[in-house]
């Protein structure tokens, strides 16, 4: 996995972590649990992002945001016996051979990457 | 919603050694991934634990994250004879762990009700330090069963 996919997949399990801490039932919940915060977790959590955003390309980074207010779920997925792990269609065997590369895919435009 | 469908044998591993965080979370994602992206999971339950430790005290920890990388709702537990440093609420080894990852969109809301099951259960399994007795993955299961039909 290249050190911009990896890169990509820290930047989205993030923004589920933002999600899941700006959901006012779970963070009830998180709390009922026993779970004890920083004051403001989702502040926290931004300034990570933005730690993480000043390693990925601003081309790179802008195609994400873009893929994320598209779908509204996730903008990079792997690639699982050859289908988008998105939107199911078939990728083609090319770009398999190049693995180390970030690519889209060619139906839906996620980023996908190979397990 | 029961606990004990959740948990599978090889999913438990009641003789930890790892006495650090991380390490104890690799050896915990060691259960369901073996591959290079249990690394990018625990660095993702790395992140949840900077907010706050989810040691929750009395030597339970509960960590938990969602990830593309589980395609479903997975439990692990650990147990650390030994105890594991994880900067626990009344900073006290932990000594049982419940792992949680799950898919960032569930049926249901699985992963919210499992961590709450889950909260449920370790109280339980803290009286008379239930926890310590089962020998065999297949006996906790049956434990966390007993527990679960008894509440």
């Amino acid at each position: 996995m290249s050190e911009e996919i990896r890169c990509l997949l820290e930047l989205q399990h993030l923004d589920y972590m933002i999600k899941d801490w700006r959901n006012t039932e779970m963070r009830r919940e998180f709390k009922k649990i026993g779970f004890q915060t920083a004051e403001d977790p989702v502040e926290m959590l931004l300034k990570k992002r933005e730690e993480l955003v000043k390693k990925i390309s601003p081309v790179l980074y802008q195609m994400y945001q873009r893929i994320i207010s598209r779908y509204n779920d996730w903008a990079i997925v792997p690639v699982l016996n050859g289908f988008c792990g998105g939107c199911f269609s078939k990728v083609p065997t090319e770009l398999s051979g190049q693995r180390g590369a970030v690519h889209n895919c060619p139906n839906c435009g996620r980023f996908i990457y190979w397990d | 919603m029961n606990l004990y469908n959740l948990l599978k044998p090889e999913c438990i591993n009641l003789s930890l050694s790892a006495r650090k965080k991380k390490d104890v979370l690799l050896e915990l994602m060691g259960c369901i991934r073996k591959d290079k992206d249990s690394d990018l999971l625990v660095s993702t339950l790395l992140k949840r634990e900077e907010l706050g430790s989810t040691g929750i005290g009395k030597g339970v920890a509960i960590p938990h994250g969602r990830s593309l990388v589980a395609d479903k709702l997975e439990v692990v537990v650990g147990r650390s004879d030994a105890g594991v440093e994880f900067n626990a609420i009344d900073k006290q080894p932990v000594h049982l762990f419940f792992l949680i990852v799950a898919p960032p969109q569930d049926p249901g809301n699985q992963y919210l009700i499992t961590l709450g099951r889950v909260a449920v259960i370790c109280q339980e399994l803290l009286k008379s330090k239930l926890y310590e007795k089962p020998q065999t993955p297949e006996e906790f299961i049956a434990l966390v069963k007993e527990i679960e039909d008894g509440l």
